[in-house]
Formats: structure tokens, sequence, C-alpha cells
């Protein structure tokens, strides 16, 4: 009936206008600064008669008698309406859109708040700022840009960053995000490296194309994420992807880019001393001998020497600049994108298909990906409106061995010595086994017959059902799944003499790994707004079903037969292992707003959690948050002027966990695999039989989720015409009943209890700004810095544990110290007397502690990126640099390159005398002896760079990470819609870009500290035969249809 | 309207809907067994298993290199096993081996010793106590003091507190007391067969052998007390041996364990010298000690050097870096399976084409007959019973046929050095010296004997961190980190462990 109504309604109105006279107006749209404003929309005020302006801004509208009002709008402009009657001639100035007062933001679970109204911080990245600079990983695009998000790459092929959100949330596991698809959570397994074993993987976030992202926005705080409950002490990265609009033509819109990626910093070498060390010589004389299976390089001085080298050709002695250059080569990355859309009235549909390719510096190193996604929403009735969003994914890759061991092809590349031809020299000898003169594996010969590769496909998605009760009442029901099946394979050549993939003592070795995983969910909201008068409510009631679940398969088989043959019918002995986990959550949550007048809102959340991973007494869990905002410039427009436009402030509190994972309630027996750190080791079946042994962690029936409870305080202020925009938060977060395996006394017949013991406190500054010094009509220079700076102190451990020790070696390790910051770096340092002075022995050489202390703390001062972007008419030019102060690391490439005399420095004082041999005592430590006498012991440049000097420390080696370095920049033009007009073209743009185009370093010499030996874990500060960082650069276009 | 508060109740009452308990109690591991049901002959399977591992692992190593049977050698940077040899041991280095007795293999024991009596089988119960008598004494001889009474009590006691070195020796009797009499118990509901990878097969055959090692132990146990109180060893020893309680009487009696030809299965000691080439080659000390008599077990215990000379090379600490000396070679290895050329500067690489194959399925040695005749020539030097000289000859014999010695070269040998002469105190020296070689590839023996003897005479390394040679190891890191009740960490591990005082 209404229907009709409204029908008849619209008949009459046509008729009246079709009655009425009418007469014409004319008028020019210009912006504050009285530039024109073409295209600008002119309507009469309901009608749907209307104009747009033209590329002066004018504009010629013939209206009937009657009509009132214009309403005139353009994109980014505030729209208008203006009054006519009795005026035939209008000067209209319209105000730039105020995006705060009018943005929505979705918060949790789908619900749609104004940004006005939220009592927390919602950064939200859009799809140009995402893909203007392409990377295969959207982790990476976080980089520099969110104030609050801390985010470093482990470097190497293909690997995502660690992001770290306002602070480490736990103990020992992990702090990375939640990231939500659509609602719906992905799995973001992977990222991590075995330190002495394997690859490095790269998290699965990879999976996502980046040109199917629409916007990420960070939930950052407790209060922000309290819905998530027992998932949301991390931070959660929401990611809504592309979709079709409504009632917009169909379109087709093509993205394309390619880049070369280059080893972003090589080191520094001398050119002057051969391979070789130091043997006694005449009248006690240190002398330099060329020796042929030295890895170091303190040889004699090269000068055209004859020599018979390792493979007994007669040759001369020789540098090779180039001999580590050599090793690497130029990587490539290509990626296009096609995507379909469009909309009816009714029906949106977006289906994309994606696809990319990257190759890195070092060869065989690879990935691909083909995406496939579809977006559909359809409005069934005016009340139910259903939707879908699926993902498929097809990613592979080959990868080279990394980290501590002897099958990483830099483990020894980047010091080869300054004298051997890495490149030119055979690694097979007449009877095809491998040929090098170290015990490592030859580089070139681990890249070919050390191998890795990896396929995952993967489905996920969601269906959504909407349904609306009433103008102020709907429910939306979500049902998503994550799906993948993971294949990898490892085969280590027969002759292997690292690690490599299966550990197998030389005798070669074939590794199959099938990872599956099933993750289901599903949320149900109901969701009210109301206003009564000057109060608004709105509110969400919802519930979540979680039920994740997942098995690993291995299987190593070693010792190979034959040699080359890829098979693990090719092995001998195997060692099959299964593990498997299932974990379920039931939520129940509540969000609740009122506002008073738009401008004071207060807001609760709530969540209930029952996991299956607690114990049945512990297994509800309460999560509440409660939020208070003003927009201070609208309680009292009196505040505001010129010069201050807008001023919000807010304060939040809230608590948020993470739940135990699974199994860890009981206590088990397990297979046993007696071992010691070096290698060896027994695996069952042994003669056909089985061992177990009780798991060295006992379980613990009383476990409760860890929980992060924080209060947080910040303002939103514009200025000068909203071209200084300033947020900053301060905030303080506290990790209690923090999650851990507490390390025992193995005399107690246990290693450790997985507990709820220690804290962690945190306190945090972030700031964000946005400036626009320049705006013209064809210039426009905006700058948008972040600032990040928090401090996480584990205050406490379980009572009587002192430290954990997170990774590591011996020396140096990381860990968990009360009273420190987290994950502080340990190793042995120089003796030194009470005074502080170095000790030094008879020799004038240091010596080390037994013990070990802190001597490096990786956590940075702050980091900040600051955006300079200028337009100029359709060219834009982004710049974003990153700045990094403080954050120690131990660099063990480094010590390497420095230990076997290979950089430049080691040379900077002439070692040698004339006769090219005979060590000259150039050096000297500086320290005393035991009786606090200064030792005067001049030494040569390998005592004091080599194995018995600086490396006998740690300590020694501990560098800070401060940079500063361009890590973005891209440049883009987009042809002016009077060219495009005439094409077929919706949108032509294209544009150049790099990565990591500038990295400026002032304490880390020769590589990129941007390293981290443990992959994207929480566990930063060691970097060990770490990969080369890369940079990038390239080109990228986007045509839409 | 009223549907909607009905389906807002339903929502909200979710958590505490009776099938919500079932669908979230899942939460037990279907990949691994729950402790109470795990059958006690798989952890028997592991501990002995492990006892062997640990016979050939981290101990062994440290006692090998302070005694200088190996040596550390390196390609690049120092090498782990060049920093023990210059005596930079260090707490957190013994970590791993601190966590492998106590809380795989002791806490293992433990719940052997606990759910055989529940079940009532003193077999299995015997056989774990004899074994936890045996791993005991290896770590007082290492540590000294060592937590006993309070130990392997898991969350009942987190922090066990150290007992005497000489308490838990008294108890190491008692527990091989106790294992003797539960090993001859009438009827045990189970029994240890063919799942006890050391003195493997049908329980009514082998407990003979559980109970000649618990004995033979204890004679180990009471020589260590030379130094301390001489006495009470030979009376102790007097005591046993007439008591006649049954000893080692043939190397077929050997507290041995077997590995196999197989990757992950093979002899720890191969796996070492595979997977961290070039970390030890023979000493220069043993070898030239070999040298000297031309001893004939040469050929067995260390490769060529230079391949096919016929000679023998050791290496010593703070050598300049090279690899041209004798490796380890078939007695501790395994039998050849190829033996590739030397290189052309007649050394050997630990794999690869120049290098020697092996099956790696040598047994590690924990306690041998030959051991055993040396205790009682030693024993009997002080007033034992028996003839030293017998027992003497007899230690070198047995230890020459378990290394493959033939018959005559065991009789020229014997003829040249078998015969005890001199004072007592150059009778002990010979005695220990010739323990010493036999004794090659024993877990911790040969340093126990330099400390209680000062032979065979091994002079301070050139480039020691110490002003001494150690005499005991540092308690690890990880108990000074994690247990109060742990002494203070030794001011050196030139400290002495309680016999050795």
């Amino acid at each position: 009936m209404r229907k009709l109504l409204i029908l008849l309604g619209g008949l009459l109105l046509f008729y009246a206008n079709l009655l009425a006279q009418s007469r014409t107006i004319t008028g020019k749209i210009t912006d504050d600064s009285g530039i024109p404003i073409p295209n600008a929309s002119i309507l009469i005020k309901g009608s749907s008669t209307g104009t747009t302006s033209d590329m002066s801004g004018n504009f010629t509208l013939s209206v009937p008698a009657n009509a009132k009002t214009l309403v005139v709008s353009s994109i980014n402009y505030a729209p208008l309406e203006v009054a006519i009657s009795g005026k035939t001639e209008l000067n209209i100035t319209l105000s730039k859109r105020d995006e705060t007062m009018t943005e929505v933001i979705v918060t949790s679970f789908g619900m749609r708040r104004d940004k006005k109204t939220l009592g927390y911080s919602t950064p939200t990245i859009k799809a140009e700022d995402l893909t203007a600079v392409r990377n295969s990983n959207i982790t990476n695009s976080l980089v520099g840009k969110v104030a609050g998000v801390r985010t470093q790459g482990p470097g190497g092929s293909f690997t995502g960053s660690s992001v770290l959100i306002r602070g480490y949330t736990s103990m020992t596991g992990s702090s990375q995000p939640l990231y939500v698809v659509d609602g719906i959570p992905v799995d973001n397994g992977g990222g991590g490296t075995a330190l002495q074993t394997g690859t490095t993987s790269s998290n699965r976030v990879v999976d996502i194309n980046p040109d199917d992202v629409e916007s990420m926005t960070v939930l950052k705080g407790a209060a922000a994420t309290a819905l998530y409950g027992s998932r949301g002490a991390g931070g959660v990265i929401l990611i809504t992807t592309k979709k079709g609009k409504k009632r917009s033509k169909a379109s087709v819109e093509f993205t394309s880019s390619y880049n070369i990626v280059q080893v972003n910093r090589l080191p520094e070498f001398q050119n002057e001393y051969a391979q070789g060390a130091s043997v006694a010589g005449t009248a006690g004389n240190r002398n330099a001998s060329h020796i042929q299976n030295s890895s170091s390089s303190w040889g004699p001085r090269i000068n055209g020497q004859a020599y018979t080298d390792n493979y007994g050709k007669a040759t001369t002695l020789q540098a090779y600049p180039n001999n580590v250059s050599d090793l690497f080569e130029n990587g490539h990355g290509v990626q296009n994108t096609i995507g379909f859309s469009g909309g009816s009235e009714k029906t949106t549909y977006r289906v994309s298909y994606g696809n990319t390719q990257e190759t890195y510096v070092l060869t065989s190193n690879r990935l691909r990906r083909n995406n496939i996604t579809l977006n559909l929403n359809s409005d069934v009735t005016n009340k139910l409106s259903i939707g879908t969003f699926v993902n498929y994914n097809n990613t592979s890759s080959t990868r080279t061995q990394q980290g501590n061991q002897l099958s990483n092809p830099v483990f020894r590349a980047w010091f080869i010595p300054r004298s051997y031809d890495l490149t030119g020299s055979p690694y097979y000898d007449a009877a095809g086994n491998q040929w090098f003169y170290g015990g490592e594996d030859n580089p070139y010969w681990s890249i070919e017959n050390v191998r890795y590769d990896d396929e995952i496909n993967r489905i996920f998605g969601n269906l959504n059902l909407k349904y609306k009760f009433t103008s102020w009442l709907d429910a939306d029901l979500k049902v998503g799944a994550d799906f993948y099946s993971f294949r990898a394979h490892g085969f280590d050549e027969i002759g292997i003499r690292g690690g490599g993939n299966t550990n197998s003592g030389g005798g070669g070795g074939v590794q199959e790994v099938r990872n599956n995983v099933r993750n289901l969910n599903s949320y149900f909201t109901l969701n009210a707004t109301k206003r009564f008068g000057d109060f608004g409510v709105a509110g969400t009631l919802g519930n979540e079903v979680i039920d994740n679940n997942s098995y690993t398969n291995t299987v190593t088989g070693v010792t190979l037969n034959v040699k080359g043959f890829d098979q693990m019918k090719n092995a001998t002995t195997f060692t099959p292992t299964y593990g498997s986990s299932r974990t379920r959550t039931i939520g129940v949550f509540a969000d609740f707003v009122l506002d008073y007048q738009n401008w004071l809102s207060f807001n609760v959340k709530a969540r209930n959690d029952w996991a299956s991973t607690l114990p049945e007494a512990n297994r509800s869990i309460f999560y509440p948050a409660a939020a208070l905002s003003a927009v201070l410039t609208e309680a009292m427009p009196s505040l505001k002027s010129n010069v201050l436009n807008y001023l919000k402030i807010h304060a939040n509190w809230g608590k948020v966990g993470r739940g135990p994972g699974p199994y860890n309630t009981d206590n088990y027996a397990v297979q046993a695999a007696p071992a010691d750190g070096f290698g060896p080791v027994i695996r069952y079946p042994f003669n056909n039989l089985l061992g177990y042994t009780i798991s060295n962690t006992a379980g613990n029936p009383e476990l409760q989720p860890e929980f992060t409870t924080e209060w947080e305080i910040g303002a939103d202020v514009n200025f000068w015409d909203n071209r200084i925009i300033i947020e900053a938060n301060y905030y303080q977060r506290k990790l209690t009943e923090g999650l851990f395996a507490v390390p025992y006394s193995a005399a107690s017949g246990i290693t450790s209890v997985f507990r709820n013991a220690g804290e962690i406190e945190t306190k945090g500054v972030e700031l964000g700004l946005t400036v626009i010094p320049v705006k013209l009509k064809d210039f426009n220079w905006m700058v948008s810095a972040n600032y990040t700076q928090f401090k996480s102190k584990v205050t406490k451990l379980a009572t009587g544990v002192s430290v954990i020790t997170l990774a590591g070696f011996v020396t140096p390790n990381i860990r968990l110290v009360a009273g420190e910051e987290f994950g502080v770096i340990y190793g042995n340092k120089y003796q030194r007397d009470a005074q502080d002075r170095i000790l030094l022995n008879a020799s004038g050489l240091p010596l080390p502690t037994q013990d070990v202390f802190k001597i490096g703390n990786p956590n940075p001062k702050f980091t900040m990126g600051i955006t300079n972007t200028f337009t100029v008419k359709g060219f834009t030019l982004d710049v974003l640099v990153d700045i990094r102060e403080g954050g120690d690391i131990y660099s063990r490439n480094l010590a390497d390159l420095r230990r076997n005399g290979v950089v430049k420095e080691t040379a900077e004082l002439p070692r040698l005398d004339k006769d090219g041999i005979t060590y000259l005592k150039n050096y000297q430590f500086v320290g005393v002896d035991a009786s606090g006498n200064p030792v005067n012991v001049p030494i040569n440049a390998e005592q004091y760079w080599g194995n018995t000097g600086k490396y006998v420390a740690a300590e020694g080696f501990i560098v800070k990470t401060s940079w500063v370095r361009i890590r973005e920049a891209n440049l883009f033009y987009k042809l002016p819609a009077s060219f495009t007009d005439k094409t077929p073209f919706g949108l032509i743009e294209f544009g150049v870009f790099g990565r990591n185009l500038f990295t400026w370093t002032p304490d880390y010499p020769h590589l990129d500290p941007e390293q981290n030996v443990l992959g994207s874990s929480n566990f930063q500060g060691l970097e060990f035969n770490a990969n080369a960082s890369t940079r990038t650069l390239g080109v990228n276009l986007r045509i839409t249809l | 309207m009223k549907n909607i508060i009905k389906f807002i109740l339903i929502l909200l009452l979710v958590g505490s809907l009776p099938s919500c308990k079932k669908y979230l109690d899942i939460n037990k591991d279907p990949d691994n067994i729950l402790e109470d049901e795990v059958p006690i002959n798989l952890l028997l399977t592991n501990v002995t298993t492990s006892t062997g591992f640990i016979g050939g692992s981290d101990l062994f190593r440290y006692g090998a290199l302070l005694t200088q049977q190996f040596s550390g050698q390196t390609t690049g940077g120092e090498t782990q096993t060049q920093a023990y040899e210059k005596y930079l041991i260090q707490s957190a280095d013994v970590n791993n081996a601190w966590v492998l007795y106590n809380a795989s293999n002791l806490n293992d024991i433990e719940v052997i010793i606990k759910r055989s009596a529940e079940q009532g089988a003193p077999h299995y119960s015997g056989v774990a106590k004899i074994l936890k008598a045996y791993t005991y004494q290896l770590m007082v001889d290492a540590w000294g003091d060592v937590p006993y009474s309070e130990a392997q009590q898991t969350t009942a006691n987190l922090f066990p507190k150290y007992d005497k070195g000489a308490d838990v020796y008294n108890e190491i009797i008692k527990l091989l007391n106790e294992g003797i009499a539960e090993c001859n118990a009438a009827t045990s509901s189970l029994s240890p067969g063919s799942n006890s990878t050391i003195y493997t097969g049908t329980f009514s055959t082998k407990k003979a052998n559980w109970i000649k090692f618990a004995n033979t132990l204890k004679l180990r146990v009471y020589l260590h007390y030379s130094k301390l109180d001489k006495p009470f060893m030979v009376n102790q020893i007097t005591t046993l041996v007439n008591s006649g309680a049954p000893f080692f009487a043939a190397n077929a009696d050997n507290f041995e364990m077997p590995f196999f030809n197989a990757a992950n299965r093979q002899n720890p000691i191969h796996q070492f010298e595979l997977t961290r080439t070039n970390y030890l080659f023979a000493n220069k000390f043993l070898v030239d000690m070999m040298n000297l008599k031309l001893d004939p077990r040469r050929q067995f215990y260390f490769t060529q050097f230079p391949g096919g000379s016929g000679a023998y090379v050791g290496a010593k600490a703070a050598d300049p870096v090279s690899q041209k000396y004798s490796r380890m070679h078939v007695y501790l290895r395994g039998a050849v399976v190829n033996a590739g050329p030397p290189k052309a500067d007649g050394s050997y690489d630990p794999t690869g084409t120049n290098s020697i194959s092996y099956t790696g399925d040598a047994p590690i040695r924990m306690f041998t007959y030959s051991e055993y005749n040396f205790i009682r020539a030693e024993a009997a030097l002080n007033g034992a019973p028996g003839d030293p000289q017998i027992f003497f000859q007899e230690g070198i014999r047995a230890s020459m046929l378990g290394a493959g010695v033939s018959a005559a070269d065991i009789t020229t040998y014997l003829a040249a050095n078998g015969t005890l002469a001199g004072t007592d105190a150059d009778k002990l020296k010979q005695i220990i010296e010739e323990k010493y070689v036999a004794l090659y590839g024993t877990i911790e023996e040969p340093w126990t004997d330099w400390r209680r003897t000062g032979f065979p005479a091994i002079v301070k390394v050139s480039n020691a961190v110490l002003s001494d040679i150690p005499r005991s190891l540092p308690y690890a890191q990880s108990e000074m980190d994690l247990n109060p009740n742990a002494p203070p960490q030794k001011s050196s591990i030139l400290e002495k462990v309680f016999w050795d005082k």
C-alpha cells in the first residue's frame, strides 16, 4: 500500500513539474580559495532534475517556478543546499568535506559506527596506499603507515613483516594481530624460521591479493578489540575486500605492475689480502700464509703469486672483487589483476583474477600466486539481502635454505675469501660429488642440490544474510570458512654437508609435509539504531562460534641410494610424524552506544567466551570495555574558529585476552627422540621398537587465558581550515596472567609447566599528523606523519623464575628478564675489572666472560613514518620515509665479515710488512691486566679482528639498527578526464615506484639491519647469516573500462 | 517483536546449554598418550636407548677432550670442541645433558618404578633401579652434589634441594641392592624382554646380565673411594668379592648399547663425526702413547695419517687449522663400507669422496669386562683379593679382543707390555694407562681415573683458560636460573667432587 502511495506521489510531482512555469538560473561553483569546481552536481531539491558544472565551474539550469532550493555536491566537498528564491545568478562556494565529521567506520563484526562517536582510534589504509608500491605480501604494506604499529621484515624472500600493535601481549607466544577478512578471521600461520634447518616460510596472509583489498582498518587497543575476546589481545586487522557498487555500469579494472628486485646493500670489501691465516714465521714473527682451505682472508698481500689451486690447476693469486655480488642476480616481480564489477539496483558483483610472480636475488627462489575472487551481494527483498565472498588461491614457492646452517647459500658467501673465485670455481668433482674447500656446502651446489618447494590451495570466504526488521533493527548472519591444504617438499642431495631440509648427516634426504587447515566461523548479530530526541542509541547483540581444525603430516626419509633421484622411495630410513589440533570457542557479545546530541558518546562492550582449550571450571571468560568521547567543538560552538576547526577527546578502558593452545591441561607421554644440541639423535622406531617418554612439559588443569587490560586517552584536533590534523593517543596496557611454559629445574623431572604467571606493562604514545603546507589550484603538498613509541617491560615472571630464554644460542640469546624490556639480548661480554676497564691477557687480547649478561635491547626507542604527497595536475608523488631510532641486534654477518678479514676496515691499517707476509702490529686493545696495570701490547690485524680478538664476546657485535630509509616512493600520473572521455577507458593511471630506495644506517655498516633470524616472531635482535635485503623498482598501470 | 526477544534470550543462553559442554570437551590430544595410560615397556625402551645415547653424547665429549683422548679442530671459527678442550666449558653448555639425565631418563625411571609397583612388576622396577644407580654415578662424578632425595617429584617439588655427592653414593649402593633383589623376584606381572635395548632378550636369561652389571657397578663405585678413603675401598671390594657376587666374566657381559646401520639409529659418536665434520680428531697424547708401544688397537681406533702409510698422528690443543691427523675409526664407527682415497695431503674427510664411510653400528661401551679387570687389578694391588698381574693382563686381552685384535698380536703386545713392574705407584700407573687406552670411547671413567690417580700424566693444554685441568663440570645454567635451592655456581670447574679430595 505504501509503495502505491509513493508511486502516486511521484506521479503527482512529475505532473506538477510539467505544469509549473520555469526560469533559468546561472551560477559558478568554486572552492574556499576561489578555484572553480568542475563536474559538480546541481540538483533541484526533491527532484531528479539537475545538471553539472563545466570545467570553469559554471552551470546553467532551468528550474520550475516553485523550486526553492538547489543541492550542490561534488566529490571531496561537503554538499550544500542553496536557496534560490528570487535569484537568477548564484556564486556558490563549497567547502572541503570534513572527513572526520562523516566517516563511517566498520568496527567489529561488520558493525558500522560513525567515527565521531568512537571512543578509540581506528586508522584505515585505503587501497591506493596499499598498492601504489607493490608488495606480494600485504603485511609489508603496513610498514611506516600506522601510528602505534611497529613492523619489521625478517629479510630474505617473500616473507612478511612482523606486525606488533602497541607492544607485546604474550610472554613467549606470538603477539601478532588477528586478521579478519570481511568479518571472518583468516589463518596467518607460518612466517617462522627454524634456526638451524630448513627455509623461511611466508606468513599465510601472503595468500591475499592486495588488489582485492579495498581497505585495511587497524583496531589497536583493548577497547577497540574487546569484542574479539580471547583473540583480541594482539589487535585486529580488518580487511575489507573490493565490491561492486549499486547502480554502476559494468566496468573492468585492470592493474599490472612489473618490478625488479635488487640486493639493497653489499659489504665494502678489501681486495688487497688473500685467503689464509697466520703461521709461525721466523724470529718469533707471525707470517701470513696462503692457506687454501682457510675460510679467512688473513693471507699474504695479493700480487700475482703463482700457486696450484684446490683443483690442481696452476694459477696466480688475485682478488675477485665481485665474488660475492656475482652470487646474486636481479629478481623480478609481476603482478596482474583483472576485476569485473558492476551493480544493478539490487545486485552488485565483483569477480577478479590475480596473478603474481616474484623471484628473489638468489636464484631458484620464486613465489607464484593465482587468486580468483568473487563478491556477490543482492537484495532479495526490501528486507532481506544476501552476499557472499569467496577467495580461491593457489600459491607456490621454491626457496633456498636460511639461517645458521651450512646449507644456507649465504652462510659462507658473505665472507668468501677475497682471492677465491666462487663463481668461476667448479663445485663438482670428476665423480659428480660436491667439491668445496671448506666444510660447508658450496653456495652454488646448495642452490642446485638442496631444494625446497611448497604449494597451497586455499579457499576462504563467507556467506552473509542480512535482514532488516524495521528501519532501526536488523540482523546479520555470517558463516565463514578458511580451508587450505599445504604441501611442502624438500630434497637434500647425497653429500650435503649442512642440515638442509632433513638433517640427513650427509646421506641426503627427502621430506614431504602435508598440512591441512579447516577453520569454520559463524556469527550472528542483532543491530539496533534509534534516536530519542537528543539521544541516539546504537546497540548490537551477537554470538560467535569458532571451530578450528588442522593436522600436519610429515614424512622424512634419509640416506638416499641414487644420486639426484628426488623421491621418497629413494630413502632407506623414514620418520613419520603426525600432529593435529582442534579448538572450539563460543562467544556472546554486546556493544551499546549512547550519544547525546551527536557530540558526546558513551560506549560499553562486553564479550563472554567459552573455550575448549580451557579446563572446564575456567571455561567461561568475560571481557568488558568502555569508551567515552566528546566532540568539544560541537558541544561548545564558541570554541570553533578559523583556527580550531575540530576538537574531539576520548578515553577508554578495556580488557581482552588470548586463550591457551590446545592440549595443555593434561600430562602426556610423547614419542621420544634422545638428542644433544649437535645433531646426533635417535629416532623411533629403533630396531622395530617404539620409545616413549613423559613430556618434559607438564599439563596444568588450572589454566585460564592471559589478559591484556588497557586504558587510553586521546584527542583529534583540526586546525586552520583542516590543513593541520593531529591525532594523539596515550595508553597504558598490562598483560596479566601471561601464559607461558614456566621453566623449572629439570631435576624436578620436568622442565616446564604451562602457567598463567607473567606480566608485561606497556606504555605508549602514538601521534598522527597531517599537514597541508601548500594547497594551490595545480599544486598540492601534503605531509602525513605517524610516530610510534612504546615500551613493553616485563614486570613479573613466575615465582622463583628470574629469566626465560626465548630463543638463540648459549651466547647470544633472547631473554625475558623481570624488570627489563621485552626480549633483551644476552651474551657473553669482555671481562672487566671493578673500574669497568677491559681485562687483557699477556698477549694483549680480551677475555670473554664465562657467563652471559644483558648486552643489548632490540626494541627501538621510536619509529616514524613520514609520507610526503605532492600533486601537480594529474601527477602525484608519494615518498614514505621510514625512521627508526635505536634497537640493537647481534649481527653474526658483521662478525663474520670482520673476523675473516674481508671487509674494508680490516685492512684500514697496513696488515703486513713490505715483504707481503710478515704481520705488522698496528693494533692494540685498550685495557688492563689483572692487577690493573695498562697492557701495552701491540697486536696484528688478525689478532684484533679475528677469532681471538673482538669476536671472543658477543658484546663486540651488538649494533644499533637505527635507520632512515626511503621505504616507499611512487610517482603516478592520471590521464585527465578530458582525454579519457574520448576513449573507451574510464581511468588510465600509470606510475613508477620503488621500495627501500635509500637506506641510511649510521651505526650499521655493510648490510641492511632489517633482519631477524627468527622470522616474523616476537623474538627480535639476532641476525645469523641473514639473506640479502632487497630494494625494488617498478612500474605499474591501472586501467578501467 | 516477541519472537525477537525470544531469539535474543536463546542467544544469550547459548553458553550454558547442556550440549555446549560436550561441544567444548575436545581438549584431549588425540596424537599422544596420556601419562597414566602409557605402557611402561615403551618407557623402558627409551630409558635404555637414551642411556646408550648419553654414553656417546655431551659428557662423553667433555671427558674425552679433558683427558686428551680427542682433540678439537676447526676449519673456520673456533668450534665448541676446541673451547671445551681449552677448558672453556660454560654453565649453559651442560644444560642439554642436565635435562636429558634428569627430566627424561630419571623421570621416566621414576614413573616405571612407581607404576611397576602398582602393577606388580618387580622385574621392571629392578632394571629401572639399576639404571637409576648408574645414571646417578655418572652425575655425581661429573657435578659432585646433585638433587636426589627431592628430585623427580614433578609439580610436587619444583625446586629440589641438592644432596651431598657422598650421600648419593650411599643411595647408589642401596638402589643396586634393591635392583638385584627385584630382578631376582620369582614372579613379575611383566618383565623386560626384547623391549630393553640393553641386554635384549628373555628376562629369565638376561636377568643374570643385569645382576652382574649391578655388582660390577658396585665395584666401580667403591673404587672411586681410592683417594678419599683407601681402606674403605679395599674393605668394600673385599667384602663384595668374598660374598660370591657374580661379576662380568666375559666381553659378552659388557654393559653396552648396540646401534644400527640406519640414519638416526647410529652410534652417537659416529653421528657427531657426520654432523660436526672436523670437530674431533684423535689426540696426540693418546696416539703417541699407543705409537710408543706399537699398540695393535690403533688400526681399529684410528685412521692412518697419511692415509695408507700405516702411521698414526694425533692433534693437540692450539694446533693451527689443519685436518692432517688421524680420525676415529671402526672401533667407534662400525665396519668400513667404502674406503675412499685420502686427499693429496694424506688426510681424510669425515664424509664425502675422500672419506672412509662406516656402518655406524658400533656399540656405545659404557662399562666393559676389560674395565672390570682393571678395577680388580687396582683393588688387588691395594690388598683386595686376587692377583693384580692376572687381572691386568685379562683387562688388556679383553680390550684387544673387543677391538678385534688377533691372538698373535695380543700375545706380542702382552709379552712387551703385560707385566706389572716396579713400585706400587709404577704398577698403578701401568694399570691406569692401559685402562685409559682400553676405555677409549667410554663416558667419563678415564677422567675419573685421572682425577683419582693422576694417571695418565696428562699436562694442562697450552691454551688453557684455567690454571689447571678441570675436575668437575659447572652446574647447569638452567639450575642457576631456575632452582633457588641449587648451591651457588662453582667458583671454577677446578672444584673437586667428594671422592677427589
